[in-house]
């Protein structure tokens, strides 16, 4: 009864879902968390950069970059670091840790109207994401 | 005259209802991965679209049945609850997108959760869908939905490269990231070739009382709606390609996406943006909304319409009550919104050929269309459909994992 009701495709699908949730972490998934990490730090300064211009509402940057900051430490602790060799996680996590912290600095900024300050943090911000972006990571398998 | 009127009608609700959380989404995160390069899945989608709402809508003008009540005569009762099922469960994971979309929108501006704007947005849509009527729905919020056209004005503002936007109509192999390119395709054509579109369209025809006369109409306002409103979806995409692409940004969350207008005309631009995204998720979840109640009545051969009041279609009235009621507790629950949206639309792009397929019998069978049945056209873009959304049906789960995961 319950191959009738369910696609082929579907049940492929299902199977394959539950495949995939075996998976464990890999170079190339660090290199992707590695590059959403640093995306994710300069949404944060376009985001500052449209409040210091007038061009975004302060309720939203705060709230924007409040949300980022959360999301940069949540990369921090994630699992998927364990598959690079200690120097190289080390190095993401150290910068991981920098950048939490300046966006979560960058949203009391923001909070407080503090202009010049978010400007030196979306500056630090830019740079610490640009140097979070060169960490080397070999996806060759 | 009022011929010319309902056809600016009709194209206006095109362009205006295209564009939702799945559509803005999909385009922004192609743009900002791919610059321009996924510009075709639009185009395709758009097309595709634009082909199966005109033939619902000469199905409904000849003979009078929505795609549910069709599809129930002509293959059963048995053989309708899967198409009712699978439709069901789509349209409640697209619905729940649509409410978050307008949840976000509303955090975007006061600073309160999205969370907590779920079930006030709820309520406001199911008390317009109990008090309103078909016209009001179909086109007041799609008129409104033309504040998406701002998508459009940002591009061209921003001055794109119109050589290389234009290569970009063109299918190509990714030059890196497969997985997640194909996946993206996949997510947009998902988005655009959205069941419950030509659903809605069809029970309209039937509401508004299409005849014959009303075949040239459908074919102007689906080929001409769809295809302009597909230009908004490639607004959005080419101001993610010309805004996100070069500072490496991928998107990852909707609070990401205004950015793509402030940094086009400046505060208007969030002004801008902000209205385009409550607007077009709300009228997005009115029609899912209503489409859901659609099926079920005229599947299980119920009165309906949206323009009776309640009390003489309860069941009717009821079914997009519950739908409402369910898609919200998602967005109270605090789902990521974005992550919700992107396996919705491959979710949705995977029950394609569940409504698809039959639709084609239908269309050549001349018991319903007489002399109106597909041409050969018609009939090679509706297999050409049908193969996309076969193969769409088989890669997505695998790119989901894949790509988008």
């Amino acid at each position: 009864m319950r191959s009738r009701l369910l696609p082929a495709p579907l049940t492929g699908a299902t199977l394959l879902i539950g495949l995939a949730s075996c998976g464990r972490p890999t170079p190339r998934k660090a290199a992707d968390a590695r590059d959403r990490a640093a995306s994710t730090a300069a949404s944060a300064v376009m985001v500052a950069a449209a409040w210091d211009s007038g061009a975004a509402p302060g309720i939203y940057a705060s709230h924007a970059t409040g949300e980022m900051s959360a999301s940069l430490w949540k990369a921090d602790s994630a699992p998927v670091w364990s598959a690079l060799p200690d120097s190289t996680a080390a190095a993401i996590h150290a910068s991981l840790r920098v950048l939490g912290t300046r966006a979560a600095k960058l949203d009391s900024a923001i909070d407080q109207e503090d202009r010049p300050g978010a400007t030196r943090l979306r500056t630090s911000l830019e740079q610490r994401g640009r140097e979070l972006s060169a960490i080397p990571i070999d996806t060759t398998p | 005259m009022s011929r010319l009127i309902e056809i600016a009608l009709g194209i206006v609700t095109g362009i205006g209802g295209f564009l939702e959380a799945g559509s803005l989404a999909t385009a922004a995160q192609a743009g900002a991965g791919f610059r321009f390069e996924l510009i075709w899945a639009v185009i395709l989608g758009a097309t595709c679209l634009a082909f199966l709402v005109e033939m619902c809508g000469r199905l409904s003008a000849i003979s009078k049945h929505t795609v549910p009540d069709a599809l129930r005569e002509r293959f059963g009762f048995r053989f309708f609850m899967v198409p009712l099922v699978v439709m069901q469960l789509v349209m409640l994971m697209v619905l729940a997108t649509e409410l978050g979309g307008v949840a976000l929108a509303l955090q975007m501006i006061s600073g309160v959760s999205y969370r907590w704007w779920s079930v006030p947005v709820g309520l406001l849509s199911w008390a317009l869908l109990w008090k309103g009527t078909f016209g009001l729905i179909e086109k007041g919020v799609s008129v409104l939905g033309l504040v998406t056209l701002a998508f459009v004005v940002g591009a061209l503002h921003l001055h794109p490269p119109f050589g290389e936007v234009a290569r970009g109509a063109l299918p190509r192999l990714p030059a890196h990231d497969g997985a997640q390119y194909w996946f993206l395709a996949v997510s947009i054509l998902g988005a655009s070739i959205s069941p419950y579109l030509f659903f809605f369209y069809s029970a309209g025809a039937v509401e508004d009382r299409w005849d014959v006369s009303h075949l040239a109409i459908n074919r102007i306002t689906a080929g001409a709606g769809m295809g302009f409103g597909g230009i908004v979806a490639v607004g959005a995409l080419v101001l993610a390609g010309m805004v996100f692409h070069p500072a490496g940004i991928k998107v990852d969350s909707y609070q990401q996406l205004p950015l793509l207008l402030t940094s086009a005309l400046g505060h208007w631009g969030f002004v801008l943006f902000v209205a385009s995204l409550g607007i077009a998720c709300f009228g997005a979840a009115q029609e899912i909304a209503v489409t859901s109640a659609y099926l079920m009545a005229q599947g299980f051969g119920w009165r309906w319409s949206e323009n009776l009041p309640p009390a003489e279609d309860a069941r009717f009235s009821l079914s997009y009550t519950a739908m409402t009621a369910v898609a919200c507790l998602p967005v109270l629950a605090g789902v990521d919104v974005l992550k919700l949206t992107n396996i919705s639309m491959v979710v949705s792009a995977a029950s394609l050929p569940v409504v698809v397929l039959p639709l084609l019998v239908i269309m050549n069978d001349r018991r319903y269309l007489r002399d109106y049945c597909n041409g050969w056209v018609a009939n090679t873009a509706v297999t050409a459909i049908v193969l996309l959304a076969g193969v769409l049906a088989v890669v997505s789960f695998p790119l989901l994992i894949a790509g988008g995961g």
